[in-house]
């Protein structure tokens, strides 16, 4: 007789035990209709498992990066602020947490890279005696990936600064705002 | 904080983030076809165990926790957007038949993705466990207690979306040639 169609299915998943899997494998090269079947059963599982796998490594340092700001928001919200991150991170007191003010030292030629609506402003740029350039940028807090990414993308490495403003309204709820809207206003 | 043990835990959460973060980003991604909503939802995930750490006896505990997780979260992020999506897939699908290409390896990817498209039109129930199985890798007694079924009832679940995607990919098929 017969086995079901759901056995064989659970078979070829290796969840068939003894006795029952010997009799299914003995069935099955006898059986035209069920080697048919568990044949079908077969190919779907193949296809699904020959998929290739997202790429993961990209998502994977995306995601831990965004795990270790979420800390850091955390951490400072508590006390705790641990210097685990290897950026230096510069906590004012009160915090806001309605925007993130970027400075970093920069060649002009970066500027350029600030993708067009990403969220990101330029508020000011500056020029050092010393010959360093000056950036400030804000951007809102969804957009801190984005702002990572930028400056992962910008091929500098020298000093990055983050900053949560040292005074701003504590905006719990509502959109996301820029932090001294009347400086960076025609200057993008 | 990363690479520090936690009391009662002898291992970092550093170290069950390399371990598990590629099944829990797969389940994420093979429920919900989208490669930035993996993303948000495994953040949320990890956000989560890191708010329990201490809790878990072993690594394969968290895993299993965690799958737990991503399955709930990714699911409900399917349910909520699933009416809008349909509309949009259906103009993709109808679009990508227009400018396929010759080359090989686009067929190929282009295979993949309706594949994936075929996988993402299982109903929810079908779809969780044919995912939990093949991607995550779990025993149907596993998957029982992740979804909160039998085991007899994985077994059928599991041979149903197996016949509806073969069903759904064959249509495709018709469809593409
Ligand atoms: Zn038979």
């Amino acid at each position: 007789m017969c086995p079901d169609e759901e056995t064989l299915s659970a078979y070829l998943d290796g969840e068939v035990e003894e006795p029952f899997k010997s009799k299914i494998a003995e069935h099955v090269k006898e059986c035209v209709k069920c080697s048919a079947k568990l044949e079908s059963l077969h190919r779907i599982k193949s296809i699904l498992l020959e998929e290739n796998d997202p790429e993961y490594i990209e998502s994977m340092e995306n995601v831990k990066r965004r795990i270790q700001i979420s800390m850091v928001a955390d951490n400072y919200f508590f006390g705790r602020l641990n210097s685990f991150w290897k950026r230096k991170v510069v906590l004012p007191l009160p915090i806001a947490i309605a925007a993130i003010v970027l400075f970093f030292f920069v060649g002009v030629f970066l500027i350029s890279n600030i993708p067009g609506n990403s969220g990101i402003h330029m508020m000011r740029i500056r020029t050092e005696p010393s010959g360093v350039t000056e950036v400030q940028v804000t951007a809102p807090i969804e957009d801190l990936e984005q702002l990572l990414k930028f400056i992962d993308n910008s091929n500098f490495k020298k000093e990055v600064i983050i900053k949560l403003p040292a005074q701003s309204q504590f905006l719990m709820f509502g959109e996301p705002a820029i932090v001294k809207e009347a400086e960076f206003s025609g200057v993008r | 904080m990363l690479h520090r043990k936690k009391k009662n835990e002898n291992f970092t959460f550093n170290e069950v983030y390399e371990s598990v973060f590629p099944v829990v980003f797969k389940i994420s991604y093979r429920i919900t076809g989208d490669r930035g909503i993996a993303e948000d939802l495994c953040h949320e995930a990890f956000i989560k165990y890191f708010e329990r750490r201490g809790s878990f006896p072993s690594i394969d505990e968290v895993k299993f926790w965690l799958i737990r997780v991503i399955r709930n979260i990714s699911l409900n992020y399917e349910k909520r957007r699933a009416r809008e999506r349909l509309a949009i897939d259906r103009y993709k699908k109808v679009a990508k038949v227009e400018d396929r290409g010759e080359d090989e390896k686009l067929l190929l990817k282009e295979m993949e993705e309706a594949i994936q498209k075929a996988l993402e039109e299982l109903p929810y129930n079908l779809r969780e466990v044919l995912v939990l199985k093949e991607y995550g890798g779990l025993s149907y007694k596993e998957i029982g207690k992740v979804v909160g079924i039998s085991e007899s009832n994985v077994k059928v679940r599991i041979f149903r979306a197996r016949e509806k995607l073969s069903r759904l990919i064959k249509e495709g098929e018709l469809y593409v040639s």
